[in-house]
């Protein structure tokens, strides 16, 4: 199977549904008869995205591959570097500014293999502290930092 | 005009002005100069910096970040022959020789040079052609808008090259459709928010630049296994060698240099084309005009096959704002993220800029000159030290583009919604990637997508009805021109197709 027919046929599908999905939007009684109302942008490039779709299906590039490259790729680091972000999204309001970075900054960098310990803390704790002194303090925007608050400094 | 070059001129001589230049370019030549990471993502990563300033010094920063980061590209294709842009792929075929060859040094200056000439001779020419083509976009109206819009999206797929015109439309019509999340401009109804109160607001542009680009390029380069790590250590720690350009080297290439700046500035202007179409356009120009034993050099460590791309590039970056500057419709990725800025700014570019904010239009223009003036100061003496940058470990810089890339959005909206659809995003920009999609129509299509409704809107209201299409000859043009480019490539597609066909049955028989 060649990417560009999977992916064409994914695309056709999520094309599909964004088409459909116009017809969901909410319109004000009367403007149905309009030249140009809520629904008419979305229908236009939904029909567009459908007929690309379709021809990148119907039609796949002659050098298409398949997915033989995608199984030597490193996914395992790429993945758990989303997961880390997932989670620095998590904590930045909850536990702090610092700390969330801190700790967001060493996870990537031992995810992708650093390990000297004064590396990891040089290249982390300084650089949160420091954007959060140049925004907080000198430029007056607001970053909220229980666990700073908490520690009295805030 | 005279005029408004000296408006430019006190705008850009401001102290806090000179330094967005000099801080534009020595961050775009860094950006620029890592492996994976190109001049889209090094704006975007500037963006949130510049949001506390005044439009004409954030503008001033990016323009410079933009030929910053395409003179940097090429640093990393003549030392690596790992090119950070696709803009300076054509200068590895001839830097990277020289650089093997123990001319490092010079093949740096070569394209240092060439750069320089190629963006002040492009920017006398954008000083003469915007105010022209500002004064004549005066009298567009909605209708002519629109078709511009269609056309500049069109052609960006047309040229997006073989293959990938289909890619491309549809990466456009994603982007148009991200566009429509929130809430309808005219009518204030909520479309394709799904119940989240969170995108009510629709989509932050910050956001989805971000995502595709720098976070996405960044994650890029952990997951493909090639690892340019040794190499780059090697090359930074290397000797350079001499840096000086001989008397008849200068003489070889003065005339590449003139051509390759006329080139590069009209092929930046259209739209769609830009600095890799430009550098590949020149360099196969001069190895065509090249004659015998110069002709063989190309591909060996040719100074003209060097010069002939490195010009035209940063040509193209000048020649693609005057669509932005003047028309308000950007003609690449890079200048849709500029569009993009200037929107949040408040500031709308397009003939009106002109009028209204003529010290923005001027500082861009004027801030070009010292720009490369810049660029020249910057990267002859600073280069061996610069390239040393190129030994920071991929392990420290990876995980520092993310958190400015989060923090940058972040920042901005305070909501930790953002940093996790920056995820989603960038999880699905890879996939794209990986498939074949270009990211670059999609942001387009995205900036242009409201403007585009509301300017469809103005004109099927003002002629009341689809009349608009044909009623000016001036729009009837522009849509038959973007019919050529959505039929041409569509037609190339059929008879490669055909060709395949026959050459199968061939086989067979």
């Amino acid at each position: 199977m060649t990417k560009d027919r999977v992916s064409g046929f994914v695309l056709l599908v999520i094309s599909l549904g964004y088409f459909l999905s116009a017809y969901q939007i909410e319109l004000y009684p009367g403007s149905e008869e309009d030249f140009i109302n809520a629904q008419t942008f979305p229908k236009a490039i939904g029909l567009a995205a459908i007929l690309f779709a379709f021809l990148i299906m119907v039609l796949p590039s002659k050098d298409d591959e398949g997915f033989a490259s995608w199984k030597t790729m490193d996914w395992l680091r790429p993945a758990a570097l989303c997961v880390l972000m997932i989670f620095y999204g998590l904590t930045i309001k909850s536990v702090g500014f610092l700390i969330s970075t801190s700790v967001f900054l060493i996870g990537g960098f031992l995810i992708l293999g650093e390990r000297r310990i004064w590396m990891l803390l040089l290249a982390s704790v300084p650089i949160a502290a420091g954007f959060e002194f140049i925004l907080d303090g000198l430029l007056g925007i607001y970053i909220a930092d229980p666990f700073l608050e908490w520690l009295g400094v805030k | 005009m005279l005029e408004g070059i000296l408006t430019g001129l006190t705008t850009v001589i401001q102290p806090v002005n000179l330094m967005m230049v000099f801080v534009g370019c020595f961050a775009g030549t860094f950006i620029g100069m890592l492996p994976g990471l190109g001049p889209i993502s090094a704006i975007a990563l500037m963006i949130p910096v510049t949001y506390g300033f005044d439009p004409a010094s954030g503008m001033i920063l990016m323009a410079g970040v933009y030929y910053g980061a395409i003179f940097g590209g090429s640093t990393s294709s003549i030392l690596l022959n790992a090119p950070g842009v696709a803009g300076t792929v054509a200068t590895s075929f001839d830097g990277y020789p020289l650089a093997r060859q123990g001319k490092a040094g010079k093949a740096l200056a070569i394209a240092a040079y060439a750069s320089f000439s190629g963006g002040t001779i492009a920017a006398v020419f954008l000083l003469l052609a915007a105010p022209a083509l500002a004064a004549v976009s005066l009298s567009f109206q909605s209708a002519e808008y629109f078709a511009l819009m269609v056309l500049g999206l069109t052609a960006v797929s047309a040229f997006a090259g073989r293959g990938q015109f289909l890619k491309a439309m549809l990466m456009t019509c994603f982007g148009l459709g991200l566009a429509t999340v929130g809430q309808d401009a005219a009518s204030d109804i909520t479309r394709y928010t799904f119940g989240m109160v969170d995108l009510l607001d629709g989509i932050s542009f910050l956001l989805l630049a971000m995502a595709t680009f720098a976070l996405s390029e960044a994650i890029m380069t952990v997951l493909k296994k090639d690892k340019a790590d040794a190499k780059a250590q090697e090359a930074a720690k290397g000797n350079l060698g001499s840096m000086k350009v001989s008397k008849s080297e200068v003489k070889e290439m003065v005339p590449t240099i003139g051509r390759s700046s006329i080139l590069g500035f009209f092929i930046g202007v259209l739209p769609g084309a830009g600095a890799t179409i430009a550098s590949f356009l020149a360099y196969g120009m001069e190895r065509n005009l090249a004659k015998g034993k110069d002709k063989e050099k190309f591909g060996k460590g040719s100074i003209r096959g060097l010069a002939a791309p490195e010009t035209a590039n940063n040509a193209a970056c000048s020649g693609s704002f005057v669509p932005l500057l003047t028309l308000g419709i950007p003609g690449s990725g890079t200048t849709a993220v500029m569009l993009g800025a200037l929107i949040s700014y408040g500031v709308q570019p397009g003939p009106r800029l002109f009028v209204e904010a003529p010290n923005v239009f001027w500082a861009v223009i004027v801030s070009m000159y010292i720009g490369n003036i810049v660029l020249l100061i910057l990267n002859l003496p600073l280069i061996p030290y610069i390239a040393r940058l190129l030994a920071l470990p991929e392990q420290i810089l990876v995980p520092l583009i993310m958190f400015f890339s989060l923090c940058g959005v972040y920042l901005v909206s305070f909501n930790t919604f953002d940093i996790q659809l920056m995820v989603f995003f960038a999880a699905l920009a890879i996939i794209l990637r990986l498939t074949g999609y270009p990211m670059a129509p999609l942001i387009l299509g995205f900036v242009l997508g409201k403007l585009m409704e509301e300017n469809l809107r103005r004109a099927l209201e003002i002629a009341d009805g689809w009349s608009f299409v044909w009623e000016r000859p001036i729009t009837l043009v522009i849509f038959i021109l973007t019919a050529l480019c959505l039929i041409a490539p569509l037609r190339e597609m059929m008879v490669a197709r055909r060709g395949t066909k026959d050459e199968l049955a061939g086989e067979g028989g």
